[in-house]
Order: C-alpha cells, then sequence, then structure tokens
C-alpha cells in the first residue's frame, strides 16, 4: 500500500530524518516510536505534504503508494491521494463548531441547490450536524456538535481532530501523530475500536504514541526511529514494551519513584465550596485542603472537572467560593496574585497558554521570574530601570539545558523549534525559576517519551526533597500519580469524589472513576 | 469584540444629537438615510468577504468602482441609451473588475499579512492609471465616437459627463409613497438581494472555506484547502460587488465626475462598515446594513448640526472626516489589540 525508501529531510543544519525505509500493508496498523525529537511527526509531514516541508525546501527519497511513485507537495495533493492525518498540534478552527470542524470540505449540501456545483451549493447545516453526531458517537464520545472548538477541552478537540478523519469516505492511508496523549484509558479504547474497524475496512494506518502498551495492543508491526533513523522493525507476536523501550533509547532508564511519604506542614492550599464555571469540565462546590510539603495528586475521567482546578484558581473562568493560600483568602482570583503568594500553575496547554513560541528557549524559562519576581536584574541603576543580569540568565538556562537533558542547538533556539517533551521541559525549567512554595502541574508528561518522562518525575521528586515545594499533579496517568503522590484525589462529576491513598488497588481506583462507592465491609 | 460592538452605540448618540441640533425634520433626514442606503449599500456589502476571509478591509474597492465607471464612459463615448445601454455597462464594468479583482488577488497573495495597505496603494495605483488613460489617451490612442464629451483642445474627457440617458432608470421602478416618503422598494430589495447573495455564500462551502482561511491560513492548508484560490475568489467577488455598487451610485446621482467620482469610496465604504459593529477580524452582513444607515444618519445631519451650534456649516464637513477616519483608526488600534491578548 505504502512504501517509503530512502527518505530524507534537513531543516537547515540539522537532519531530521536521514534515509527512512517503510512499508505499510493495506489494512495494517503500522506503529511508530521513538523518543521526542527522533523525526516521528518530520516523517508523517512529509507523508501528508506538509507546509512546513515544502517551505523548508522539500524532502528527499522515494514515497510510493500502491507501488506507483507520488511526489507529496502539498496536503490537498496528498488528500487527493487518500491520505488523511490527525495532526499533534490540531488542524482545527476554533471559531468553528464541532460540526463544521469535523465535515469541513466535506459538508453535505441541499441538493436542488447542488447543480450550482459543489462549492456554490447550500450548506446542509442539520444533514452535517447528524454525521457529525454519528462519528462522534462511533468514537464513543458524547459532545454537544454545536459547541464551539475553542470551548472544548484538549481531549475532546483531540476527537473532533480524529472524527474529521475518519468521517472520509475516500480514507486509505491514516496518520495519526500522536492521537492518545490528551486521553484517558476509557477514551483510548474507544478510539482503538474505531482504528481496527477502520483497518478492517482496508485503511492502513500509521499510529505514533509514547505510550508502549498502547502499541504493542494495538499495532501488527512497528518501526522505531532513533535519530533520524529506522533502529529497528518490529513485525508479528515477537515484541514486546522492554524490547522497544530498549531499541528507542539504546539505554536503561531508572523509574522515578516516591521514598516514603512526605513530611506534612501547617496549611498550604485551602479550597472552600469552589466552583469554576469551565464550559465541558465545570467544577462544583468543591472543599479541599493541602498541606505545606505534601504531593497531592488529582486524578479522574475526562470531561469530569479536572483541568478546571488550576485554570480557576488562576482565575481564567469564573469562579464561586473562596480560595485560601497559607490561610489567607485571596481575591479576585488572577495569575499574579498567586504568583505573588508562591503559587505557579504549569498549564497542560502549554502552545496556548503557557510558552511564548516565537522566543527562545532562555527567554521562556527567564522571562516570568523577571517580570513577577525581579529575578535575573541587575540592581543597577536603581530597580525600575535595572537591566537585564544576561550572564547570569544565561547560566541558568544552560543549568536547565543540562539538568533535565532538553535536546536543542543552544539556548538561543526557538521553543516552536523544539519537539513536544522538550517544550514540556522548558515549561517546567521556567516554573522552577520563579521557586514557588506550591506548584500546580497539569499532564505534566503529555506527549512526552518514556526517557523524558521519568526525567521530569524526577526533577519533580527532587524539588519537593530539595526545597519542600507542595505539589499538585493533575494527570491522566495514574500509574505516575500512584508513584509520585501521598494522597490522591478523584475528582468525578465535578466534585471530588474520594480521596484515596497512593497504596490504594487499581480497583479501588476503577470504582472511584466510575463514581461507585467501595463497599465496606 | 465587547469594545467593537460599542461603536454603533457611539454612532447612535452622536447622531441624536446631531439630529437634535439640527432642528431638520425627521421625515427629511429619513428620506435622505434611504437614497444613501441604497447609493451606498452595495459598496458597504462588497468589504464583508475579505474581511471573513482574514484579509481586513478591501480598499481597492476603488478599483471596482474604476471599472464601472470605465464602463460608463465607453457607454457615453458610443451613444448608448436607457436600459440596454445600462445593460452594457454593467457588463463592462463586471468583466473588467473580474479581470482586475484577479490581478489583485495574485498580488495579494504576495503580501500575505500586509493586505489592507497593499490594497490602498493598489487604489492610488489603479486611479493613476485611469487617469492617465482618460486625460491622456483619450484623443491621442484612443479616438473618440463622440466629441461632444472631449475638452475643448481635443485631448482628455471633460470632468463632468451628463448622464441623462442613464439618469434614474432603476431607482424609479416600484417606488411607493409611504406619507411624506418616498420609497423606491426596488432598490432597496437590490441592496437587500445582494446582502442575501453574501449570506447565501457564506453559508456554502465556499463560505466555509472563506471561513477557515480567515482563521488562520496555515492550518487552512493542513485541511487541503488551496488557500491562494480562495483569497483570490474573495477578492475578485469584492472587487464585482463594487463594481455593482458604483454603477448604482451613479446612475442615481445622475452625473459621473470623470475623474473624482471614485475617490472616497473606500473610506467611506470601510467607516460605515465599522460604523456597524464589525472590526477588521470580523463583519458580517447586518453589520454593513446597519453600519451604512448609520453612519449617513450622522452624515446627513452634522453640517446643520455644526451651522447652528458654531454658525459654521464647513465644521460639519470637517466632522464627517474626522468621523470617517477615526472610526477606522479606532477599528484597527481595536483589532490589534485583540489579536494580541488572543495569541
Ligand atoms: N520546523 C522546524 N525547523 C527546524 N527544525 C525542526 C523543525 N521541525 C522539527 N525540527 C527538528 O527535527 C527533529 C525531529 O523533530 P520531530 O519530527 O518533531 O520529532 P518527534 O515528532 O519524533 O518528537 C528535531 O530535532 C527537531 O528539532
Ligand atoms: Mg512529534
Amino acid at each position: 500500500m505504502l512504501t517509503v525508501r530512502g527518505l530524507k529531510k534537513r531543516f537547515g543544519n540539522t537532519d531530521a530524518l536521514r534515509s527512512v525505509d517503510l512499508h505499510v500493508e493495506e489494512g495494517e496498523i503500522h506503529g511508530l516510536v521513538g523518543l521526542n525529537g527522533s523525526g516521528k511527526t518530520t516523517l508523517l509531514n512529509v507523508l501528508f505534504g506538509s507546509a512546513v516541508i515544502s517551505a523548508t525546501g522539500g524532502y528527499g527519497g522515494e514515497v510510493l503508494l500502491n507501488e506507483r511513485p507520488v511526489y507529496l507537495s502539498s496536503p490537498a495533493r496528498a488528500i487527493g491521494c487518500g491520505i488523511g492525518m490527525v495532526h499533534q498540534e490540531f488542524a482545527l478552527i476554533p471559531s468553528m463548531t464541532v460540526t463544521e470542524n469535523v465535515t469541513i470540505r466535506r459538508e453535505r449540501v441541499f441538493a436542488p441547490t447542488a447543480i450550482l456545483g459543489r462549492d456554490l451549493a447550500l450548506m446542509n447545516a442539520p444533514a452535517n450536524r447528524r454525521r457529525a453526531s454519528s462519528v462522534l458517537e462511533r468514537l464513543g464520545v458524547r459532545l454537544d456538535p454545536s459547541l464551539r472548538v475553542m470551548d472544548l477541552t484538549v481531549n475532546m478537540r483531540q476527537f473532533v481532530e480524529i472524527a474529521r478523519e475518519i468521517d472520509r469516505d475516500d480514507l486509505r492511508v491514516l496518520l495519526l501523530d500522536e492521537p492518545t496523549s490528551a486521553l484517558n484509558y476509557g477514551e483510548v479504547q474507544a478510539l482503538f475500536a474505531s482504528l481496527r474497524s477502520l483497518a478492517s475496512r482496508g485503511v492502513s494506518l500509521i499510529f505514533v504514541s509514547h505510550r508502549l502498551e498502547e502499541i504493542t495492543t494495538l499495532c501488527h508491526a512497528v518501526t522505531v526511529l532513533r535519530d533520524g533513523e529506522v533502529a529497528g522493525c518490529f513485525t508479528g507476536p515477537a515484541y514486546d514494551v522492554d524490547a522497544l523501550a530498549e531499541c528507542m533509547i539504546g539505554h536503561h532508564v531508572t523509574r522515578a519513584q516516591r521514598q516514603g511519604a512526605s513530611r506534612k506542614g501547617s496549611e498550604a492550599l485551602r479550597l472552600e465550596g469552589f466552583s469554576v464555571d469551565m464550559p465541558g469540565e465545570r467544577i462544583n462546590g468543591i472543599d479541599l485542603t493541602v498541606s505545606r510539603g505534601e504531593i497531592l495528586g488529582l486524578a479522574g475521567p475526562s470531561g469530569h472537572g479536572r483541568p478546571a482546578f488550576g485554570y480557576g484558581i488562576m482565575g481564567m473562568y469564573p469562579t464561586s467560593g473562596r480560595v485560601f493560600v497559607d490561610r489567607d483568602h485571596i481575591a479576585p482570583l488572577n495569575a499574579l496574585a498567586m504568583i505573588s503568594r508562591g503559587l505557579f500553575f504549569i498549564p497542560e496547554d502549554r502552545r496556548a497558554a503557557g510558552l511564548l513560541t516565537d522566543h527562545s528557549i532562555m527567554e521562556n524559562i527567564v522571562f516570568a521570574a523577571m517580570q513577577c519576581k525581579g529575578a535575573f536584574l541587575n540592581t543597577f541603576p536603581f530597580r525600575p530601570l535595572a537591566l537585564e543580569d544576561r550572564r547570569h540568565a544565561h547560566r541558568f538556562a544552560e543549568e536547565c539545558v543540562e539538568r533535565f537533558g532538553i535536546r536543542c542547538t543552544g539556548v538561543h533556539q526557538k521553543v516552536s523549534e523544539l519537539s513536544g517533551g522538550n517544550q514540556q521541559k522548558v515549561c517546567i525549567a521556567r516554573a522552577l525559576a520563579m521557586n514557588p512554595g506550591i506548584l500546580m502541574v497539569s499532564e505534566p508528561t503529555r506527549g512526552v517519551d518514556i526517557a523524558a518522562k521519568e526525567t521530569i518525575l524526577h526533577i519533580f521528586l527532587d524539588l519537593h526533597r530539595g526545597a519542600g515545594t507542595t505539589l499538585v499533579i493533575s494527570s491522566s496517568e495514574l500509574d505516575e500519580l500512584m508513584r509520585m503522590c501521598d494522597r490522591i484525589a478523584v475528582i468525578h462529576e465535578g466534585r471530588i469524589f474520594d480521596v484515596l491513598d497512593a497504596e490504594a488497588t487499581e480497583t479501588e481506583f476503577a470504582l472511584a472513576f466510575s463514581g461507585e462507592r467501595r463497599v465496606h465491609g | 469584540m465587547y469594545r467593537a460592538n460599542a461603536v454603533p452605540a457611539v454612532f447612535i448618540v452622536l447622531s441624536a444629537l446631531a439630529l437634535y441640533f439640527s432642528g431638520l425634520s425627521p421625515s427629511f433626514v429619513a428620506s435622505e438615510v434611504i437614497t444613501r442606503f441604497i447609493r451606498d449599500g452595495v459598496m458597504v456589502l462588497a468589504l464583508v468577504i475579505p474581511v471573513t476571509a482574514g484579509m481586513g478591509l478591501n480598499f481597492a474597492v476603488t478599483v471596482g468602482a474604476l471599472a464601472a465607471q470605465v464602463g460608463i464612459v465607453l457607454a457615453v463615448d458610443w451613444g448608448l441609451q436607457g436600459a440596454a445601454g445600462l445593460f452594457a455597462i454593467t457588463a463592462m464594468g463586471l468583466g473588467l473588475s473580474v479581470v482586475s479583482g484577479f490581478l489583485i488577488g495574485v498580488m495579494l497573495n504576495r503580501v500575505r499579512g500586509k493586505e489592507m495597505i497593499t490594497t490602498m496603494i493598489i487604489g492610488f495605483l489603479a486611479t493613476g492609471i485611469y487617469q492617465l488613460v482618460f486625460m491622456v489617451g483619450y484623443g491621442t490612442v484612443i479616438r473618440p465616437a463622440n466629441q461632444e464629451m472631449m475638452l475643448s483642445r481635443g485631448i482628455g474627457i471633460r470632468n463632468m459627463l451628463d448622464l441623462a440617458p442613464f439618469r434614474n432608470i432603476i431607482d424609479t421602478i416600484w417606488v411607493i409613497q409611504a406619507g411624506p416618503l418616498e420609497i423606491p422598494l426596488f432598490m432597496i430589495l437590490m441592496v437587500l438581494g445582494a446582502a442575501g447573495l453574501i449570506t447565501y455564500l457564506l453559508h456554502t462551502r465556499l463560505g466555509q472555506q472563506f471561513k477557515a482561511v480567515g482563521e488562520g491560513v496555515e492550518k487552512a492548508e493542513m485541511l487541503g484547502i488551496d488557500t491562494r484560490a480562495v483569497r483570490i475568489k474573495a477578492i475578485v467577488l469584492s472587487t464585482v460587488l463594487a463594481c455593482l455598487g458604483h454603477i448604482i451610485f451613479t446612475q442615481n446621482i445622475g452625473m459621473l465626475n470623470v475623474y473624482t467620482a471614485h475617490m472616497n469610496t473606500d473610506i467611506f465604504a470601510c467607516a460605515a462598515l465599522l460604523a456597524g459593529g464589525a472590526s477588521i477580524l470580523r463583519a458580517h452582513v447586518g453589520h454593513a446594513l446597519l453600519g451604512v444607515l448609520l453612519f449617513h444618519s450622522l452624515f446627513i445631519v452634522s453640517p446643520q448640526a455644526g451651522q447652528n451650534i458654531f454658525s459654521n456649516a464647513a465644521l460639519g464637513e470637517y466632522f464627517r472626516t474626522f468621523v470617517a477616519y477615526g472610526t477606522i483608526a479606532f477599528a484597527l488600534v481595536m483589532s490589534t489589540r485583540g489579536r494580541g491578548s488572543a495569541g
């Protein structure tokens, strides 16, 4: 079906792909794994004719579809060849509704107006809506298709992005770039069912994920990329998670694990009757106390309000109820007030809310600290006109790059050129520059490869042990929370359903996730 | 967004105040507003699609107006008359505006992100070419059939052309009398028809492509949309509508000031659109229709109000200019701010 031979791609001086070979049969689900920056997205971008590729000088090597060579010069060309792509950063139009996004370029039209031609016929809104609903239903999500995409959470956007592609009748090859990184376990299973049925219809799939368990359960074959080269290709049942991990990294990584319980101090953060009106993720009247020096986890299915915590406390959505930091009532809630009280938040959507992507790594790391805390400034000539202390900033940024293993050409490289996992590390480095007393993080390891994931978790544990920072970690990776946290609050339907300790069993968590009480006895 | 929608309210308040001080009768003002509505409505509507497609205010509607004027001058030269003449003017104007709209679209694809200033300069350039042709070309390279419209020295066309053969041909259809007001029903329907056409277009696949391109060229490209072609279509449609609008305008006036009639059409049309609550990132048909009414209400009453308050009618004229440019400047500043905080 799809064959790639000797594919090469250069960005300026970096070789993103050096001679990659790949073959995918009709109806095959082909896994693609590799660390952040190993070239997975670049490979898919080449196969989709993306503008980034043509704008940077095109690609070398050969792509064959059904044994016939094609040159994929633009997305329109790729789509014409029956290729579809689920983009890592989503190709959604924020101000359009779910329906409009799912059906874009394939809108149903009223038959009598069809004589005006494809483009000038009147769109049949009810038919489009039904169509969108039915695709979403097939994917197993409940979502009002008249909502605008900009009001959706990341995982719902992910589903819209997927729905748009699987709705195509002419689809022959589907490229999925980390489609599961924003999804929880149940959602992933529903997605897999849809992907399997696509494959059984004869569609070939290339599936990128950092969760190796997903690869081994879903894929018929796997290609491992390392530094832009094929490091290995596994077929049949002869591969397992460990083999893949070793092939990807080339060495062994140690898993991050909390050592014993934290020493708890006084009250650090308290919520009283706290409600957040975040579309699709409401929380209602939550009471919660976090002690100093504690690591608290927030778990729970998506759509039940977990992301609303951080955004609510930073005042990004309308809230009610009261928030106390160190027993002081904070009102009104806004980011500046929280930062000045030593509370810092790393949001899950690092592109939208987190990073200045057009700026350098160094600028991103020191910016917030410089603006809010006056760090990295010379005290000469006098405070308001203080000059940036570039040497100090430079040294700090280089330390972060070194300590966190940020893969880059240097601290002056633009953040937009980094791969997802490395962007996440920059986000964390920036938070650390603030030296926060309380650090709230949302999805710290989303879209991050297995090696970087452990690095990031180690950074948090070191911070907790060294500086005694209070951590509130919201994550859809339960395994990660169980390794890190003292207590884990399970959010269900906008309320705290239960607070479990980290020793609770998987079954207890599964019950809490589905909103069922433990039977005591 | 909220600020942009405060603009219509400001216009309502200003118009009401000016109306009060002018002492003009409401029925006079209403009949003037109706006249301006049918004269300028289509021109303002011509701006909606380029805004939707993310190209901002299309100051090159001037080119559409020039295409209409070329058609008119040729029709006068060839002695065409009546409805058939008007039809010929429309055909020539539209042909010319499709071609020039295409060329403008091609140029704008080379200057993505700087469309507005480019359309403005294209408007000036087109004016220069037009003036050269009719001031110097006519009577030298081009041999006119109608000597009456030429300047006495035989080169160049007179400043004013009397359009008696075409005057008020279409705006006398279906005129109904409502008390002191004359309502040209057909013309109002024509403007609303143009509004309906745009609304229709925005509910087609093409309209969906305009919106997608307007939100971000990169994303639209990822969706396989030929963004260049879509942007060219937006400008062609805009130029064609501008041409139609200017034909309606001139036949209503009944005279053509050959060298200056098209000037400021772009500024006044843009200001009217913004007065209706549009921004340079978002505009729909409702903004255009409301904007024409509000903007021209203020235009009609402000000179008299200036006369009554400051005993100086010229002040009203200055005030108009101030309002037109002020509205545009305000919209530009506000929309840049909106973009900054959203991005
Ligand atoms: N637009 C770009 N400009 C410059 N370098 C890039 C660009 N996109 C990707 N790269 C580089 O190419 C390499 C591969 O990146 P990518 O394909 O995004 O990795 P992955 O998806 O496997 O994490 C990285 O070293 C990255 O820095
Ligand atoms: Mg990637």
